[in-house]
């Protein structure tokens, strides 16, 4: 191992779980439940499945810790094993939820709840719980595989490569899940856009 | 938007997130936001409603006893996995089949089955009759026998034990 990978403190602190050294798994929860709680509760929006799912997502790493071999960053192995596990939730729980015909729009996804824009005024007036909530609002209507994209390259500040081991495609789609993204991003924030620009 | 801006497009996300490796392909991008006012209106507007992305809710943390949590899990055993709870009944359900074919196959058949009493009370009838001992006795033993054994006299255990002690005192 060499380069930058051999100073990744994740991989050093997962050799050492891998070594028995169970101060080091500590070490390692410590330092990553932070990040893991906050991508699952994006992705699941649901606190308490959240936590459950984050327990679990380091359970999963500390059995596969014989297994583990450092191919990669450790975060980017982390926020794969993540990703698969807030999307078997997802996948489970939209299987028991029953969707009212009524309640999809015509595209059949459910209805953006958008708050209103407010009628155009100076950006600074906008009220930042209005705009707080349509950006929620925006993201959790994100196909799950954008919204991990997002999460990845907006708030963990990941490239794209990163992302695409992550989330298990090719770098090119990871180009294409993002572009579309912000496209979407673009247009249902386009009322905000509006008053800041002017 | 010239034709050629168009398809500068489909890169203009990944040029402002610098993800464009191609320095042919960046320049090239470059100079057409220089020149083309919709497509830089475009960018400027990708680049804003990305920014509005902070205003989401703030990033949750993790409760203070996670850790411990966590650490405290891994020296619990695994509780069952939901397919375990599942197919729990498969086990006993097995056991009973295999348990129900070994039975079927060592039920004799019709021709097989074991007799009835009254059955057996018939065949006797139609026997000739060797109930008594002394009879057997005096029969020269092993062709007698014999004879016996081929016409079917229906005589108990105790008295075939008789027989057989008979028959071994003979040999001696």
């Amino acid at each position: 191992m060499t380069g930058p990978r051999a100073r990744d403190e994740g991989v050093e602190l997962m050799l050492r779980v891998q070594r028995g050294d169970m101060s080091a798994f500590t070490e390692l929860v410590d330092v990553y439940q932070h990040n893991v709680v906050s991508m699952v509760s994006r992705l699941v929006k649901d606190r308490v499945l959240a936590e459950d799912l984050a327990q679990e997502v380091f359970l999963k790493i500390f059995r596969a810790r014989e297994r583990y071999r450092p191919l990669s960053k450790f975060s980017t192995w982390l926020y794969r094993i993540t990703y698969n596990c807030a999307l078997n939730a997802i996948q489970a729980r939209d299987r028991s939820t029953v969707l009212s015909i009524d309640a999809l729009g015509e595209d059949g996804e459910a209805p953006a709840r958008l708050p209103a824009a407010r009628q155009p005024g100076p950006a600074e007036e906008v009220a930042s719980e209005e705009l707080h909530r349509a950006v929620e609002s925006i993201l959790d209507r994100l196909p799950i595989n954008q919204r991990m994209a997002v999460e990845l390259h907006k708030y963990h500040g990941m490239a794209y490569r990163d992302i695409a081991e992550a989330i298990g495609c090719t770098e090119l789609a990871v180009k294409s899940l993002l572009a579309r993204a912000r496209q979407s991003i673009k247009q249902k924030l386009a009322p905000y856009l509006r008053e800041k620009v002017v | 938007m010239t034709r050629e801006n168009e398809d500068i497009r489909e890169h203009l996300v990944a040029f402002l997130d610098g993800e464009i490796q191609d320095e042919a392909l960046r320049a090239k991008i470059e100079r057409a936001l220089e020149s083309d006012p919709s497509l830089a209106r475009e960018a400027q507007q990708l680049e804003t409603s990305w920014k509005l992305l902070d205003a989401a809710s703030p990033r949750e943390r993790a409760p203070k006893d996670f850790v411990s949590q966590v650490v405290g899990r891994v020296h619990r055993p695994k509780p069952a996995s939901r397919w375990r709870l599942r197919w729990r009944w498969i086990g006993p359900v097995a056991a009973a089949i295999v348990v129900a074919l070994a039975m079927w196959a060592m039920w004799p058949d019709e021709g097989e089955r074991l007799k009835t009493r009254d059955e057996l009370a018939l065949e006797d009838r139609n026997a000739p009759e060797v109930d008594d001992l002394e009879v057997i006795r005096s029969l020269h033993l092993l062709e007698d026998l014999e004879w016996l054994q081929e016409n079917g006299p229906r005589i108990d255990l105790g008295q075939r034990l008789e027989m057989l002690a008979l028959l071994q005192a003979q040999d001696e």
